[in-house]
């Protein structure tokens, strides 16, 4: 017996050695040589995940000057790094760098600038350095002289052109008169030939800017020494240019920060587009609120129109934006804090593609130029203004914004919290109307815990790129400007750390749900300082505070992001666990009643295998306060609501398997599966008793609003016999109320109750006014297609847009249903519905999944699901039905001539989540992404 | 004198050797008797024999050898992967819905799998018939009849308690609560069973050598014979999960047996036994598995297939004390019965595909060991024209895998007329 002990016992300490612990923390990178302060070299290969970097000249030991991090899938490892040997970059400093996609076959070249020889030249290599050019001459001004050193102010490339902003000859200042691009033709692919020195073209002939293009006065000037931006889209086929510009300070004098151009790619071909219709379109109405150019008026004389990034947004739902990093002020403003969607002209197939279109939400188009004062958007509209609020950062801020997908991500290299800043990665993601336009933003919100920055702090970083493929961030970080860091998937063991604290309660049994009180919790608003995330187990609910907002953190009140990461989860005022009753089972499900802010109205709720439970004061069964003034209550873990003798308590009126919690304005809803004495199947939609106090009156005040395969007049559901999961969608306008949508095996139906109250008028099934989407003509006809799951965007409590996964089958159509879709449905202002002003529609071609209309897309059995807009996470069993649940990726668009991935559904292979079940993904406040599995949370 | 008493023992011993493969069948759901001794080589010798044989069981053993319940002998039923494969499903079918939903949740150890639980009960006449021609040649008719019963038919949840999904899913309980209705809507049921039917009727044709000069030995016999089983019994039902086919499952049987005895100080006979049976392939219309997890008598999915039936073997061996008491003879023998591997040759490959179809534990060998006992009685006299005797015994299968253990108990009667002294 003792030898077989010992065996086991070898066997256990064996199996407990080779368990891998991989740390959440960012993998980091020493790069052999630093970039030089600033440079712009990051470059990511979209299609392999590879990472290319132009650091600074070094000595004999490191002469290949651009760095090549491959694509990092070893999590806990150092990022590999190999220099890219080739002819060119040879111990020299890169300053600029741009990738340069091959026509045909996709693959990556870099084209780049030197920083301290051959810098009035361009040069262009394979990733692998085996082919490279250098052009064969100095590049010209619009003079055609010799730019002067260092005179290549801004790069972008595309498949068979290289673009160049050029300075004048005798300086470095791009605004000094005789700017321009030079186009420099790749005119021979296979050897990457780049012959000759392109004159640059003349874009900008004064400092007028656009005035005389489009026949305003020509007074605007340039900022000094402030570099262009060059953004080239292969889409549009456009290439777009922004600079800092102040305009002149008489009235009617205007300054425009971003110019549309196109090209042939024959060297030295660039047009100058004609940017609106009209120049109307420039008339000065309110010039506090114009965005990409500025408009003099009296006072404040002369204004600036700023373009720190530029990028395009080709949304989902088919239509183009052009994201820029500025807008317009009074003279001397830094607008690195504000980025703003503008609508750009699309499918005309004239000049007026790419420019600047007349903001119509009520169109399913855009394709008519800009031409009245008010038809390019103001920077109070809530369609233009991304991420809701401006950023919290302003001057001496280096910001970088990447547009993908759906998503628009801004950084910033700020320090420290002073004065509101708040450093980091943040994101922000569109809300469309039924014509696939944006109608709102999400909030800003953290994109990569503060650890990709120099500490636990603060999150800043100089440069960065998400990769929608592995869903990972890169960031250059520090001033030294040698360090690389990736978000890694991992767990962590420190008592301190989240996921240590977080798993030390729920490792055995697992994490089975989770549940987000971030800035966008509905009624947390300004009133509560501290930002939660709840974590549920086996009859076993954790709280943590993620984040908490200080008036020095937030001085403005104004609680637009997540502000101050706690950092100690050790503290009894971040971490709580509780229990539930024994027998209460697995949490499948958290949320709260955000409904209300009435006294005492504030009730964690947890649903279980076995029913619902309530957090309340064991004693008088009250909640917390949400109400105005008290609503510190939820502030510390230990303190306020949570120092009472508060247990979970039965919501006895609910019973049954709760599959979902979710709660808005309108309500909250409970969904319970269950079945009946009779052996039928009840699956139960509730809506919880309005500003109850206590658990009894929640329990007495509950309403049943659907049930599956029950008849009630207009509201019929007997064809629905399952109802599997269910969302809120809001009201596309002010005084809309909020519907709820659920996921039958019939089919979508959709609430209908009154237009101002919503589902909240609801008092019944009969007044809930189900109807099934799809009645619409034109519409989607959902009815008869069975949809397991829906889910709406993270990080808005403003929810018109929602992912729907329905059934698909195989190639074959043997209707075996392995498979699964992914629709994007979107709240519609639909003025014929006699009751009920929002439906539910999807566009006639979803543009959600793929670039390609002839792929046949299909995914995995998702259970569930969380995206930012681009980065598409997914928890699912394959369609091989091995039972393994996996952790997906769905980049956006996928496609040859975009992620070039064969597969679009990627499994994310991080050691981390090997070998575990996995229950819930979702993105917490301090920005890790966390999935919940049989081992408790891993942290990405 | 000593010639003369071996002679007339040798003549009543061969008149009490019963026909080969009256009882001899080999299912796996029952003990078969041991009943293969060799035949009496007398010209025109007439037989008939009536065997009953009867027994019940609520147990059996599965793969690993190991005693559980008469219908896990497969292992549990993965009801959780029951769906799988299944085509022309309907979501708007609130039983289709709940398969789709049940399969697309994550494994969580024993998760919707459930041991199914019964009582079986066999009943068996077999009538027998044999003629002796000359030199030793001689045919026999066996003419089955079965009646099999499965019934109590229960199942126990196994699915775990912790982790998700578990034995509270809503999921999984919805499926129980709509379990005979999926198996209806996919046209097969869970309930017990009774059917009796005749079973494959078999010809034989066979030579039997006798030989009592041998010295040291009071007789040396040997039969060999071949013949055909007529698949005569009905085919496994395939509306019902449990159904047992009354013979091979409509295969034509080529069976071949050996038996030899020899006997020792006239009351003692060792006898042995090697036989086999060999089927042709045969199309059925079958359930069959359409995922690799799926486990169990409950299949959703039915098509055609070529059904290659696996091999019987049977080997045995016995000891006899002879006429110790008169007619009264003492028999224990032992038999290993095996059936190799069936296997499906799936028409339909668009659901089906032959590795998934044949990774079913139904269709994996199975094994049994039987230990046997019996007493019998015979009458014969020498000289005298009719013979009858009569016999009780027992079987009792003490190993084995994939088989139900039922025990067996029975009788048999028969007449031996030597019409040519």
């Amino acid at each position: 017996m003792k030898t077989f002990r010992t065996f086991k016992l070898g066997l256990l300490l064996s199996s407990f050695l080779a368990m891998p612990f991989i740390q959440s923390a960012p993998d980091s990178v020493t790069l052999d040589t630093a970039i030089t302060t600033g440079t712009n070299t990051m470059v990511l290969d979209r299609t392999t995940g590879d990472l290319y970097i132009g650091t600074a000249a070094a000595g004999a030991a490191d002469l290949d000057n651009i760095t090549k991090i491959s694509a990092h899938t070893n999590d806990g490892t150092t990022p590999t790094q190999t220099g890219v040997a080739s002819g060119l970059a040879t111990n020299v400093s890169i300053r600029l760098m741009a990738p340069s996609y091959h026509p045909t076959t996709n693959a990556i070249r870099l084209a780049f600038v030197e920083d301290t020889t051959n810098t009035t030249r361009v040069c262009i290599q394979s990733a692998d350095g085996t082919v490279d050019e250098r052009t064969n001459a100095t590049l010209k001004d619009i003079a055609g002289a010799d730019i002067a050193a260092n005179g290549i102010r801004a790069l972008a490339a595309n498949g068979s052109a290289i673009f160049a902003a050029t300075a004048v000859t005798t300086s470095t200042n791009w605004a000094t008169a005789g700017r321009g691009i030079n186009v420099i033709a790749i005119t021979d692919q296979t050897t990457l030939t780049i012959p000759g020195a392109s004159n640059s073209v003349a874009i900008i002939a004064t400092t007028a800017t656009l005035g005389t293009s489009h026949g305003k006065t020509a007074t605007a000037v340039l900022t000094a020494n402030q570099d262009p931006v060059l953004h080239w889209d292969e889409t549009l086929s456009r290439l777009y240019i922004g600079g800092q510009v102040t305009s002149g300070g008489t009235a009617g004098d205007i300054a425009i920060s971003t110019l549309v151009a196109k090209t042939t790619n024959a060297a030295g071909n660039l047009t100058v587009l004609a940017t609106v219709a009209n120049t109307a379109a420039f008339d000065a109405g309110d010039v506090a609120t114009r965005i990409v150019f500025a408009a003099a008026s009296v006072v404040p004389a002369a204004r600036v129109a700023k373009a720190y990034n530029l990028g395009v947004m080709h949304t989902s739902t088919g239509h183009a934006y052009l994201i820029i990093n500025g807008g317009s002020g009074a003279a001397g403003a830094d607008l690195r804090d504000q980025v703003y969607a503008l609508p750009l002209v699309k499918g005309l197939g004239t000049d007026a593609d790419g420019t600047f279109a007349k903001s119509e939400l009520n169109t399913p188009t855009f394709n008519i130029q800009a031409s009245g004062a008010t038809d390019i958007p103001l920077n109070t509209d809530a369609h233009a203004i991304v991420g809701t609020v401006k950023l919290p950062f302003t001057a001496d801020t280096l910001t970088r914004m990447q547009v993908i997908g759906d998503t628009v991500y801004v950084s910033s290299s700020v320090l420290g919290h002073a004065n509101g800043d708040e450093a980091g990665i943040f994101y922000s993601t569109p809300e469309f109307n039924e014509n696939g336009k944006i109608i709102r933003w999400s909030r800003w919100a953290k994109a990569a815990p503060n650890a990709i920055g120099t500490g636990t702090a603060d999150g800043d970083v100089h440069d960065f790129k998400v990769d929608p493929r592995s869903g990972k961030v890169w960031a250059i970080v520090g001033d030294a400007l040698s360090t690389v860091k990736v978000t890694t998937w991992g767990d962590q063991t420190g008592a301190t750390e989240l996921a240590g604290a977080v798993n030390a309660q729920l490792a055995t049994d697992g994490c089975t749900a989770m549940a987000v009180f971030d800035r966008t919790t509905v009624n947390w608003g300004a009133q509560v300082i501290s930002r939660m995330a709840v974590f549920g187990g086996k009859e076993k609910v954790v709280f943590t505070v993620q984040t908490r907002t200080s008036a020095e953190d937030d001085p403005a009140g104004t609680y637009s992001i997540d502000e101050t990461a706690i950092t100690d989860y050790s503290a009894a005022i971040n971490f709580l666990a509780t229990t539930l009753p024994s027998g209460a089972g697995y949490v499948t499900a958290l949320g709260g009643t955000l409904h209300t802010t009435t006294a005492k109205a504030f009730f964690f709720l947890a649903g279980t295998t076995e029913g619902l439970y309530a957090y309340a004061n064991t004693a008088d069964g009250e909640g917390a306060e949400l109400n105005s003034g008290v609503a510190e209550l939820l502030t510390n873990l230990n303190g306020g609501f949570f120092a009472n003798a508060n247990t979970w308590q039965a919501i006895t009126s609910i019973t049954g398997h709760i599959k979902k919690i979710k709660s808005s304005d309108a309500g909250t809803f409970i969904l319970a599966r269950d079945i009946g004495t009779d052996s039928t199947i009840v699956d139960t939609l509730y809506m919880l008793a309005t500003n109850a106090t206590t658990v009894g009156t929640l329990i007495t005040g509950t309403v049943v609003v659907a049930q599956s395969g029950v008849s009630a007049t207009s509201s019929d559901l007997t064809l629905a016999t399952q109802i599997l999961d269910f969302e809120i969608i809001n009201g596309l306008t002010a005084g809309t109320g909020s519907q709820v949508i659920l996921a039958t095996n019939n089919g979508l139906y959709q609430s209908k109750t009154d237009n101002v109250l919503g589902i909240a008028g609801a008092t019944s099934q009969a007044t809930a006014l189900w109807t099934p989407i799809g009645e619409k003509v034109g519409n989607k006809d959902t009815r008869g297609q069975m949809f397991t799951g829906i889910f709406s965007k993270g990080k808005t409590n403003l929810t018109t847009t929602l992912q729907a996964v329905s059934l698909k089958d195989n190639s074959s159509n043997t209707r075996t249903y392995n498979f699964r879709d992914l629709d994007q449905f979107i709240c519609s202002d639909d003025d014929n519905g006699a009751t009920g002003n929002n439906v539910v529609t999807s566009l006639p071609f979803s543009h959600y999944l793929s670039d390609s209309t002839t792929t046949f897309l299909r995914a995995k059995r998702i259970l569930d699901y969380w995206t930012d807009g681009v980065r598409r996470f997914m928890i699912a069993t394959p369609e091989d039905s091995t039972g393994t649940t996996g952790l997906y990726i769905w980049p956006y668009r996928v496609g040859a001539a975009n992620w070039n991935i064969t597969d679009p559904v990627e499994k994310v292979s991080a050691s981390a989540l090997a070998n575990k079940t996995l229950y819930c993904i979702n993105q917490l406040p301090d920005g890790h992404i966390a999935v919940g599995t049989s081992t408790g949370i891993v942290l990405l | 004198m000593k010639k003369t008493f071996v002679s007339h023992a040798f003549f009543v011993l061969a008149l009490l050797m019963v026909p080969a493969s009256a009882l001899g069948y080999r299912f796996h759901y029952r003990a078969a008797d041991y009943h293969s001794e060799p035949r009496f080589d007398r010209n025109c010798l007439s037989s008939v024999d009536v065997s009953v044989m009867g027994g019940s069981t609520k147990n059996g053993r599965n793969g690993d050898k190991n005693k559980t319940d008469l219908l896990n002998i497969y292992g549990a039923h993965n009801m959780h992967r029951l769906g799988e494969g299944i085509q022309n499903l309907d979501p708007l079918n609130i039983d289709d819905a709940i398969l789709i939903n049940l399969m697309a949740q994550p494994n969580n150890g024993n998760f919707g799998k459930v041991q199914f639980s019964g009582k079986f009960k066999y009943l068996g006449v077999d009538v027998t018939l044999t003629q002796n021609f000359c030199n030793g040649f001689f045919a026999q008719v066996v003419l089955p009849v079965h009646r099999l019963e499965v019934s109590n038919v229960a199942f126990t949840d196994i699915s775990p308690s912790t982790g998700l999904p578990n034995i509270n899913s809503a999921e999984w309980t919805q499926f129980l609560a709509r379990f005979d209705n999926i198996l209806t809507r996919h046209g097969v049921s869970k309930a017990g069973t009774k059917e009796t039917n005749i079973g494959d009727i078999v010809v034989y044709g066979g030579w039997t050598y006798n030989n009592d000069t041998i010295d040291y030995l009071d007789f040396l016999d040997v039969t060999i014979k071949s013949g055909l089983s007529i698949p005569t019994a009905r085919e496994r039902k395939s509306t019902h999960a449990f159904s047992i086919p009354g013979g091979y499952n409509g295969h034509v049987g080529i069976p071949l047996s050996f038996d030899m005895a020899l006997g020792l100080y006239d009351w003692f006979t060792f006898g042995a036994h090697v036989g086999g049976q060999f089927f042709l392939k045969h199309d059925v219309h079958a359930r069959m598995k359409t995922h690799a997890d799926q486990n169990g008598f409950i299949k959703l999915a039915s098509g055609k297939a070529r059904e290659d039936l696996g091999n019987l073997w049977d080997i045995g061996t016995y000891v006899k004390a002879d006429h110790i008491f008169g007619g009264f003879s003492l028999m224990v023998g032992y038999n290993y019965t095996a059936q190799e591997d069936t296997t499906l040759a799936v028409e339909d490959t668009d659901v089906f595909t032959d590795l998934i179809v044949n990774s079913d534990e139904m269709l994996k060998k199975w094994r049994m060991h039987t230990v046997s006992v019996a007493a019998e009685y015979d009458f014969a006299q020498e000289g005298q024209c009719w013979n009858p005797k009569l016999g009780i015994f027992y079987n009792h299968p003490v190993a084995g895998k994939r088989i139900f253990n039922t025990n067996t108990i029975g009788g048999n009667a028969g007449l031996n007329i030597t019409w040519k002294f």
